[in-house]
């Protein structure tokens, strides 16, 4: 209280000054007058009682200045001061020093590395001017996966909106660019003529295509150096896109990405960045096939999202009396802002992930403390004798928080480093992981958190100790019969607290590695036959106008697949369009169908469980390993199909497929049977259940979409790689196959998110595991100094080393089992919060947790036992003498 | 009491004041409990008699001391007149004044008492 009095006056000093030196001047006038007289009245002339007075007095202006600092703020010389000292003492120390700037080190910088990725994947704001004004609309009426609008409907919202100022519908596509040096797969975005004012960019150089003009296209800049050399005097030139000639009328300035929210449709090239931007012309027509975009829009100012849902609420309202279809009007519309699409669910796990990271550095700061409390403990007499005679328990406390300042930020400086390697290794490991991993970057918010964190764990780490020097009494400084330390129980339960603490902590982040280790090998556990490390794929899409007819994407197919068949390396070759065509019905032979309008495939996003037809060869068994459940797979030619458990399951519960008859298309095409069912097998994602499949031979498709050929190599895949490609090339050279990968990688990364968090809970539990045992270490060898005394009379009195050192091993044991007790009911209380992260495996699992509780014990026994040793160097008659 | 050994630089012809901040704190508290309200004069002249010059002190070293003892709540002010007929500022002891000059009382005592033992034991 007393402290804060002097604060506020100290502040309320820094007005009235002027007020302050006259009121101050009286008083000294005053009191120079009473001394004059009073040497006056001992007899002594004016004069020279006026300059006894003065004698008397004293210098004025110096004490003038000590009042005047008195009244302001001088705890900035203090802690200059204090600064000063802790900087010296330093190298007086360098072991302790060390010690403690590494633990920290290591805490801060985990912590940093975390915030650093948290910060540029969620709080980032999206490199848009306005960007919390955008919004993405969408009729798809799901919560994840593609959002789409149809294309009519966009184009009337933008002519008679009034609560957007701007509105841009877009799409992604992997086409082929035929340029001067050669043909190439490129991400293409399609864009209405606004989405260059929204996104806030002007080209480097050439002009935006104009409204209307459909043949001219934009290049990024790095498209420019890809398939250019340089971005110099590339605009005005023709390339080829998906087979049509465009001209290039400008090229976009470096650092510039397209980050609107994009669909995975499609099987789309992993990770590319938009490269060509095609103008999109929507026509306002409801006939025929209506096209699905994307929109973005950008509210007004003063504009709200619930204005804007009304509005376009109500204009389709309107739509639906004038042109009714029913498949399209029940559609429920949505807005959101688009920061949460693109940001998605790594919300979610990276909040769980700063939350663990956040243990490590409680870790750290718990041993830092213990350092400090060791430190503090023989510095004790210093501290005691300081307070005595003067300077105060808020002064030493303060210069304990700058010594702790000092400490923390040299760590601070060190975990930065560690942290940009962390963060640059996760950038390159994992940068599938979460959308703008690769955008990490350390920059002025994370280094403002990292001086915020700095402060605070320099405050945390000096509590204990700054609350022990308000209980040493002077008296026992002084007393020279106490050589080392005759430490307070407060100090000694504070660092039993804090090792506790510890070792629950890591049985909490021990099990959460634990689990996760568990659910990804889990995952990774495939069924006898399936060798996805043994299996490459390549992406083929068709280009160009003679591949819009199905026969002739069949026929190429066919010969891609026949003269791989026949290539050293291959023991089997197969396609797939797995995940290319949904459909939400089955039209089964002899059941009734709900009725709709037109034919074909009903291909709408927004079905909550599509099942995929997919088209596939006869050798696709060989090549992934599938087991029949029952019946047999299809032949090349054949009217037949084969379904999976899944499907068998929902479309013919308790019922045997085999034999009934279905039809690829609604209403149209021949009845085809169903010969087998195969075994369910995760070959495109791994912590999914799987989809209902229904596979058809290729050759009986009206179109494909685009296809992946898998082959199933006898050797190395490396080998075979370029040799897919290469035959692309020798059946027709326009064509281009692309992404060639091993299966195992895609399914790799279909579960990237998840390697990251177990990348990531793997290095904060061994970081805390590693912390904690030497916390334990240092907390018992510390016990063993302090009892020299008390062991060697024990050993005097022929207790045997042996003896001895169980005892110091039972005293650990008893701060640690309490913790780790502490820490197993934490982990059960999480488990909500750890299923999160988890895929097949129980938060609560007994195998797993018996086994990190196992790992602690015995590390942490290991340190005890280590730590109890040293009685072994105690000598019990010095011991005994030295006290 | 949270401060520093002080210094400053004084006329040469007294010897620095051999006081710490600390105990000039208390013996204004004592000076003003035993006394009531005083002006910084009559508290100077209180200590230097009480001391019986024992000590030198330099009667200005005591303003900064009383704005200190009153920034902390233990002394009170108030403006009056002096025996001479000057506006003068008068110092009183506050409760919390009194509490903390007990305290600090009883720590000295202690510290006497330890080093008296100290001292016996030596000899």
């Amino acid at each position: 209280m007393t402290a804060i009095r002097v604060l506020l006056a100290r502040i309320l000093g820094l007005f009235g000054r002027r007020h302050v030196d006259t009121d101050l001047d009286e008083e000294i006038r005053g009191h120079l007058d009473l001394l004059t007289a009073d040497y006056m009245r001992r007899g002594l002339s004016a004069e020279q009682a006026r300059a006894a007075a003065r004698r008397d007095f004293g210098a004025v202006e110096p004490m003038k200045e000590t009042y005047r600092d008195q009244r302001a703020f001088c705890w900035l010389t203090d802690a200059g001061q204090d600064l000063r000292f802790g900087i010296r003492q330093l190298p007086r120390h360098p072991g302790f020093a060390a010690g403690i700037i590494l633990t920290l080190a290591l805490g801060i910088g985990m912590v940093t590395a975390v915030f650093t990725v948290f910060n540029a994947v969620v709080l980032r704001p999206l490199p848009m001017p306005y960007a919390d004004r955008l919004v993405g609309i969408s009729t798809t009426g799901r919560a994840a996966g593609p959002q789409f609008v149809f294309g009519p409907d966009f184009v009337e919202w933008r002519s008679q909106t009034r609560v957007f100022d701007r509105m841009v519908a877009y799409g992604t596509d992997d086409e082929t660019l035929l340029a001067p040096r050669g043909p190439s797969r490129v991400r293409v975005a399609d864009v209405t003529e606004d989405y260059w004012d929204l996104a806030g960019v002007r080209p480097a150089s050439g002009r935006v295509p104009r409204a209307g003009e459909r043949n001219e296209v934009v290049l990024s800049h790095l498209a420019a150096l890809r398939h250019f050399g340089s971005d110099a005097n590339v605009v005005g030139k023709a390339v080829v896109v998906d087979g049509h000639p465009m001209t290039i009328v400008a090229v976009l300035p470096p650092g510039f990405r397209f980050s609107l929210p994009t669909g995975v449709g499609v099987i789309a090239r992993r990770g590319a960045e938009v490269e060509v931007y095609r103008p999109m012309i929507l026509s306002a027509s409801r006939e025929g096939r209506t096209p699905l975009v994307s929109a973005v829009a950008r509210l007004r100012p003063e504009a709200s999202i619930e204005q804007g849902q009304a509005e376009l609420s109500a204009m389709r309202m309107r739509t639906a009396h004038r042109q009714p279809n029913p498949m399209l009007d029940d559609r429920v519309l949505t807005i959101r802002p688009i920061k949460e699409e693109v940001v998605g669910s790594a919300r979610a796990s990276l909040l769980l992930m700063m939350l663990a990271v956040v243990c490590v550095l409680l870790i750290a700061c718990a041993n830092g403390t213990n350092l400090l409390l060791a430190r503090s403990t023989t510095r004790w007499r210093e501290i005691a004798i300081r307070t005595a005679i003067g300077a105060g328990r808020g002064r030493m406390v303060r210069q304990l928080v700058t010594e702790s300042l000092v400490l923390t930020s040299i760590a601070s400086l060190f975990g930065v480093l560690f942290a940009s390697v962390i963060v640059a290794l996760i950038v390159s490991a994992f940068e599938q992981s979460a959308p703008r991993l690769a955008e990490s970057s350390i920059d002025g918010h994370v280094l403002a958190v990292v001086a915020a964190i700095t402060v605070l764990t320099a405050v945390a780490c000096s509590v204990a100790p700054a609350l022990g020097v308000r209980n040493r009494v002077p008296a026992e400084a002084l007393s020279a019969q106490t050589a080392t330390a005759s430490p307070s129980p407060v100090g000694v339960w504070t660092r039993n607290l804090l090792v506790a603490t510890e070792c629950g902590l890591t049985l909490v982040l021990l099990a959460a590695g634990g689990l996760m280790l568990k659910s990804v090998v889990h995952m990774r556990q495939y069924p006898a036959g399936f060798e996805p490390d043994h299996v490459l794929t390549m992406n083929m899409q068709f280009a160009g106008a003679e591949y819009d007819d199905g026969k002739r994407q069949i026929a190429l197919a066919q010969a891609v697949l026949d003269t791989l068949a026949h290539r050293r390396g291959v023991e089997a070759v197969s396609l797939s369009t797995h995940g290319n065509l949904l459909s939400a019905l089955l039209q089964v032979e002899n059941r009734p169908m709900p009725r709709l309008e037109g034919g074909g495939l009903v291909m709408v996003a927004g079905m909550d469980a599509p099942i995929l037809m997919t088209a596939a060869s006869s050798q696709l068994p060989r090549v992934l390993g599938l087991h029949m459940a029952s019946g047999r797979w299809l032949r090349d030619a054949e009217d037949a199909v084969v379904v999976n458990e899944a499907l068998a399951r929902r479309e013919f519960p308790g019922g045997d497929p085999i034999g009934h008859r279905v039809r690829l298309s609604l209403n149209s095409g021949p009845w085809m049977t169903i010969v087998g069912v195969v075994s369910d097998l995760k070959y495109s994602k791994l912590d999914a259940s799987v989809d209902p499949e229904l596979f058809f031979p290729y050759t009986k498709a009206d179109v494909l979409f685009g296809f992946t050929t898998l082959v199933r190599t006898t050797g190395s895949p490396d080998t075979l790689a370029p040799v897919m490609r290469s035959v692309v090339s020798e059946v027709d050279a326009t064509q281009i196959g692309d992404d060639v990968v091993t299966l195992e990688e895609t399914l790799g990364e279909s579960i990237a998110p998840r390697r990251l968090n177990l990348f990531l809970l793997a290095t904060f539990a061994s970081m805390s595991l590693l912390l904690a045992i030497i916390g334990i270490f240092s907390v018992l060898s510390y016990v063993v100094a302090q009892r020299r005394h008390e062991i060697g009379v024990r050993l005097a009195l022929g207790a045997s080393y042996r003896q001895v050192m169980r005892m110091i091993v039972r005293q650990g044991v008893q701060t640690i089992v309490p913790g780790m007790l502490a820490g197993a009911v934490a982990a059960f209380a999480l488990r909500r919060l750890m299923a999160r992260l988890l895929y097949g495996v129980e938060p609560t699992d007994l195998l797993t947790f018996s086994l990190v509780t196992a790992l602690l014990a015995t590390t942490a026994l290991l340190a005890c036992y280590v730590a109890a040793r040293r009685v072994l160097q105690i000598d019990w008659r010095s011991a005994l003498h030295h006290d | 009491m949270a401060h520093d050994l002080l210094l400053y630089p004084v006329d040469m012809s007294k010897p620095p004041a051999g006081v710490p901040y600390g105990t000039l704190d208390l013996m204004i508290l004592r000076t003003l409990d035993t006394m009531g309200a005083q002006h910084g004069y009559g508290i100077a002249r209180r200590i230097e008699q009480v001391a019986q010059d024992a000590l030198a002190l330099n009667q200005g070293t005591i303003y900064p001391a009383l704005l200190r003892l009153e920034q902390k709540g233990w002394i009170a002010s108030e403006w009056g007149t002096s025996e001479n007929n000057r506006r003068a500022r008068f110092y009183s002891i506050t409760r919390a004044g009194r509490k903390q000059l007990a305290a600090e009382t009883a720590s000295w005592e202690r510290t006497v008492a330890t080093m008296t033992r100290l001292l016996d034991d030596r000899s």
